[in-house]
C-alpha cells in the first residue's frame, strides 16, 4: 500500500470516528436531552446547621443511619472505606491552652461547588434547590472532583458492594464517585434526612436540615439566634453547613 | 541533491524481534486493564485519598513527549530550516502516536470504561478542563495527520500552514494539560505557572527523545547522519532544560516564601520519596548532570554524550511528572487551618501511594501499542530519508 | 517514486485489514452475540405473564415491550437530576413482575444487551427450574425485538 493510501486511510478513519461521535449527541438529543422538565425545587435551597455543643462525643448514630439508609459502602482496609459524615477529632493552640472539639464533617453542599465545575460530564452538579449530588448513571469515573474538592468529602467506590443494607434504595457498583447527597430522596418526599432522624430519636438533636430561603424555618432561625461558622469561608466555595460551637 | 524517504525492509531478525517484544507488552497491557477493570481499580493500589496514580503520571509524560517531536517537525515547517527537514515526518509521527498513548492511558484509567465513549461526547461541561483536554487531543491527532500528509505530498504552502496550526495547537493542547493540574484545588497544585512550566518540559522531554530517536535508528539503518544536525539539536536541548530549571526555580520559591504555603513546600522538598525524586531524579540527574554535559566542550561534540545526556532527561522529566501528580495528592488539603486533626475513620494526614506492578504493566502495555504502530510505521511508510546532510546550498535541496 | 519495500503486496492488505477489523471489533462482537442468541431456543422470549393486574401497567403491552427503557430513562433523569419523583419505579414493576430472571433477562439476553440497571438497583433475581412446558402455561412468546449497536450503547 502507497504511503498516501495509508494516510487516507488513517485519516478518514479518525475524522469519521470523532465525527460520529460528535454526531451522537445530535442523533440522540431527542431522547437523551434534559431540557423541558419544568422544576419545583427551585423554591428551596436546603442547607444544615450542626449544633456541635450537643453532639455527643462517642456517639454514631448518624454515622450508622446514613449507612443503613445508603447502602454506603463498607471496607475493612480504611483506604478504601467510604464514610459520607464522619467525624474527627480536633485540636488547636490558643495561647498555651489546647481546646479540643468534636467535629463532624459531611459534603457541604456548596453553593459555588468546585467538584461540579470539574466534573467533564456534568455527572455531578448542583441540583436547583442547592444539593450536589452524583448522577451515578453518567459517571465516568475520572476522579477529578475528588481532587478538587477541599473538604475531603468524595469517596469512590473502589469496590463492589456485596450485600444489600437497604433493599429501597439503591447502591452503587465499582467505578463511580459518590458524597453524601443530604437524602435528596428523603427531601423530596417530605422527610427529614435519615442522620438528622437519628440524631433526634437518641435525644441529642444536633443536626437541622431545613429551607435557606425560607426566612422562618428552623435553620434560618439557628443562624440569626447563635453564632455559626463554616469551614474554610475563605476558599469562596460558599459551603452550606453551619456549625454552631466551632 | 535530493532528498529521497525510504521504507525500511523490516525483514531482519531484529525487527521481527522488537515488533514481538512489543505486541507481548500489548498483550500484558491488555491483560492488566481486564484483570484492573475486573477487580475493580483498588487493585493498582489508588485509594480515597490519592485518587489519582501512575496512569496519569504516565499520560501527562506521553501528552509531553509529544509536544516535543512536534517542535522538531516545527524547526522545518514552521522556521523553514531545510536543513532539519530529514526528521520532519518521522517527528510529525512519533508526535501523533504519543498523544494516541496519552488518550489510552487517561481511557485505561477511568473507572467506568464502557461509558468514556458515549458520555464525554454527549454531555460536555465547558468548564471543566478534563473536558476541553479530549477535544483538543482529538484536533491534536487530526492536525498531525493533515500534517504528515501535507509532508508526503511535498505540499510547500499547506506544510507551512499546517505546521503553524500544529505548533500553536501543540501549545494549547501542554497549556490545557497543565491546567488540569494548574487550576485544581489543591495545595500543591494550585499554580497559574504550572501550564507553562508543563510546557517547557514537554518540549525538553520531547527535544531528547527525538535525539535518542534519530541517532539510534539511522545508526541501526546504517544510514548517513551528519553530527552537526545532532549537536544543534543539543544545544537546543540544553536551552529548554534551563527553562524548565528556571520554573521550577520559580515555583519552588514562591512557595517557599509565602507563608501560607511554607509548610507545603516543606513536605515537597523535604518531606518523603518524592523529594528524593526532586532532588535527585529530576534536579540532579534530569537537569543538571545533562547540562553539564552538554555545556562542556567535549561532551558537546559526542554523539555518544548527546544521547546520554537525553537519555537523562527523558528520565528526569518521568521524574517531573512524578512529582508533579503524586505530592500534590497525598498532602492532605487544609480543612482546618491552624488546627490539627487528631482522631477520624479515614485518613486525614499526609498519605502513602506505592506504584503497583499492574500499573506498571499497563502503562508497557500502552507503550506496547504505540511502539507496534511505530514499526509498522517504519516497515510501510516512507518516513526516514537514506540520508541527512546539512545542505550546501539550501535552495536546491528542497526541490 | 521507487517502491524500496520488498513485499508491498503484504503491506496493501494488512495495515486495511487491521483497521478494519479494530473498527468493526465492537459491531462485530455484538453481531455474534446475537446471532449465537437467535441460534439458541432463546431465540424468541419467554416471558412471565403476570397473574393479576395484568390490565393496569403505566402503558400498553406493545409500547412497554419495545419501548420500556425510554421510558425508564426519561423517568431516570427526572428523578435524578430534577427531583421530580413520581410513581413510576422500578419497585413497582416488581409488584407484577416478581421475578428478574424470567421476566427481564430473558429477553435481555435474547437480544444480547446487558443494562447496567441491577448493578444498583434492586430486583430480586429468583431461580427457578425452567422446564420449558413448565414455563409456557404461564408464559408468551413474543418476537424478539430487532436492535442495534446504538441501541445497546444507549441503555447504559
Ligand atoms: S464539599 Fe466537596 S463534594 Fe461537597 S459540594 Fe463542596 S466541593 Fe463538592
Ligand atoms: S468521578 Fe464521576 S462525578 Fe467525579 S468528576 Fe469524574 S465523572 Fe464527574
Amino acid at each position: 500500500m502507497d504511503r498516501r493510501d495509508f494516510i487516507k486511510v488513517a485519516g478518514g478513519t479518525v475524522l469519521a470516528g470523532t465525527s460520529c461521535t460528535y454526531a451522537f449527541r445530535f442523533l440522540t438529543s431527542s431522547s437523551m436531552s434534559d431540557a423541558g422538565v419544568d422544576s419545583t425545587l427551585a423554591k428551596r435551597k436546603w442547607g444544615m446547621v450542626i449544633n456541635l455543643d450537643k453532639c455527643k462525643e462517642d456517639c454514631t448514630a448518624c454515622l450508622e443511619a446514613c449507612r443503613e439508609e445508603n447502602n454506603v459502602y463498607h471496607d475493612e482496609d480504611d483506604r478504601w472505606d467510604i464514610n459520607w459524615i464522619r467525624k474527627v477529632k480536633i485540636e488547636g493552640k490558643i495561647g498555651s491552652a489546647t481546646t479540643e472539639k468534636t467535629m463532624i464533617l459531611l459534603c457541604n453542599h456548596c453553593d459555588n461547588p468546585p467538584c461540579a465545575q470539574v466534573c467533564p460530564v456534568q455527572a455531578t452538579y448542583k441540583r436547583e434547590d442547592g444539593i450536589v449530588i452524583v448522577d451515578h448513571h453518567r459517571c465516568i469515573g475520572c476522579r477529578y472532583c475528588m481532587i478538587a474538592c477541599p473538604y475531603n468529602a468524595r469517596f469512590f467506590n473502589f469496590k463492589d458492594e456485596e450485600h444489600w443494607i437497604n433493599p429501597d434504595r439503591p447502591k452503587r457498583t465499582h467505578g463511580v464517585a459518590e458524597s453524601c447527597h443530604l437524602c435528596a430522596h428523603r427531601l423530596d418526599a417530605g422527610k427529614m434526612p435519615a442522620c438528622v432522624e437519628a440524631c433526634e430519636k437518641i435525644g441529642c438533636g444536633a443536626l437541622s436540615v431545613g429551607d435557606f430561603n425560607d426566612p422562618e424555618s428552623n435553620v434560618s432561625k439557628l443562624i440569626a439566634d447563635n453564632s455559626v461558622k463554616r469551614i474554610r469561608e475563605d476558599l469562596g466555595t460558599e459551603p452550606k453547613v453551619y456549625y454552631i460551637g466551632l | 541533491m535530493k532528498l529521497e524517504f525510504t521504507r525500511i525492509e523490516g525483514n531482519s531478525f531484529e525487527y521481527r524481534v522488537m515488533m514481538i517484544v512489543f505486541a507481548a507488552f500489548a498483550v500484558a497491557g491488555a491483560l492488566a486493564t481486564w484483570w484492573v477493570i475486573e477487580k475493580g481499580i483498588w487493585v493498582t493500589g489508588m485509594h480515597n485519598r490519592v485518587p489519582w496514580g501512575f496512569l496519569i503520571v504516565m499520560a501527562i509524560y506521553y501528552i509531553g513527549l509529544s509536544a516535543g517531536s512536534l517542535v522538531i517537525s516545527g524547526l522545518y515547517g514552521v522556521f523553514g530550516k531545510i536543513e532539519y527537514k530529514p526528521f520532519a515526518r518521522i517527528a510529525v509521527y512519533v508526535a501523533m502516536l504519543f498523544l494516541i498513548a496519552g488518550l489510552l492511558s487517561i481511557m485505561t484509567d477511568q473507572g467506568r470504561i464502557d461509558r468514556f465513549f458515549v458520555q464525554p461526547f454527549v454531555f460536555f461541561n465547558l468548564q471543566s478542563m478534563f473536558s476541553i483536554n479530549p477535544m483538543l487531543y482529538i484536533g491534536h491527532i487530526l492536525i498531525c495527520i493533515l500534517y504528515l500528509w501535507a509532508l508526503f505530498y511535498e505540499k510547500k504552502k499547506l506544510t507551512k500552514v499546517v505546521a503553524t496550526l500544529a505548533f500553536g495547537w501543540a501549545f494549547c493542547v501542554h497549556t490545557g494539560t497543565g491546567a488540569i493540574f494548574g487550576f485544581g484545588a489543591r495545595l500543591l497544585y494550585e499554580s497559574p505557572l504550572l501550564p507553562a512550566s508543563f510546557v517547557a518540559a514537554a518540549m525538553a522531554s520531547g527535544t531528547a527523545l527525538m535525539i535518542l530517536l534519530i541517532v539510534t535508528l539511522f545508526k541501526v539503518m546504517d544510514r548517513y547522519l551528519d553530527d552537526e544536525l545532532i549537536f544543534w539539536l543539543g544545544r537546543f536541548l540544553a536551552i529548554t532544560v534551563i527553562v524548565v530549571l528556571y520554573f521550577l526555580f520559580v515555583e519552588n520559591a514562591y512557595r517557599a516564601y509565602v507563608v501560607e504555603l511554607r509548610q507545603a513546600a516543606v513536605f515537597y522538598l523535604f518531606g518523603g520519596y518524592h523529594s528524593l525524586l526532586f532532588w535527585f531524579g529530576l534536579i540532579l540527574v534530569g537537569l543538571v548532570i545533562p547540562l553539564f554535559i552538554l555545556f562542556n566542550k567535549k561532551g558537546g561534540k559526542s554523539i555518544r554524550w548527546i544521547v546520554l545526556a537525553s537519555c537523562l532527561v527523558i528520565f528526569g522529566v518521568l521524574c517531573e511528572r512524578y512529582v508533579i501528580v503524586i505530592p500534590g495528592l497525598i498532602h492532605p488539603p487544609e480543612l482546618f487551618p491552624g488546627m490539627e486533626i487528631t482522631h477520624s475513620i479515614v485518613d486525614e494526614g499526609i498519605s502513602t501511594y506505592h506504584i503497583s506492578f499492574l500499573e506498571v504493566l499497563q502503562a508497557l502495555g500502552v507503550m506496547g501499542v504505540i511502539g507496534f504502530m511505530f514499526g509498522a510505521g517504519l516497515k510501510y511508510m516512507k518516513l526516514l530519508p537514506t540520508e541527512a546532510r546539512i545542505p550546501k546550498h539550501p535552495a536546491s535541496a528542497d526541490s | 517514486m521507487p517502491n524500496n519495500t520488498s513485499d508491498p503486496k503484504s503491506g496493501q492488505v494488512i495495515i486495511p485489514v487491521i483497521l478494519i477489523i479494530l473498527i468493526l471489533l465492537p459491531f462485530g462482537y455484538s453481531l455474534v452475540n446475537r446471532v449465537i442468541a437467535q441460534g439458541s431456543d432463546r431465540s424468541e422470549a419467554f416471558l412471565e405473564r403476570p397473574d393479576a393486574k395484568y390490565e393496569n401497567c403505566i402503558r400498553d403491552t406493545e409500547y412497554m415491550r419495545y419501548h420500556h427503557w425510554e421510558l425508564l430513562r426519561t423517568v431516570r433523569v427526572e428523578v435524578v437530576r430534577y427531583g421530580k419523583r413520581g410513581d413510576i419505579r422500578l419497585d413497582s414493576c416488581m409488584e407484577c413482575h416478581p421475578n428478574r430472571e424470567r421476566f427481564c433477562n430473558r429477553c435481555h439476553e435474547a437480544v444480547s444487551l446487558t443494562p447496567d440497571c441491577f448493578g444498583c438497583h434492586y430486583y430480586p433475581e429468583i431461580f427457578q427450574p425452567s422446564s420449558i412446558e413448565s414455563v409456557t402455561e404461564k408464559t408468551e412468546l413474543i418476537p424478539v425485538p430487532d436492535t442495534t449497536v446504538v441501541d445497546s450503547i444507549l441503555t447504559k
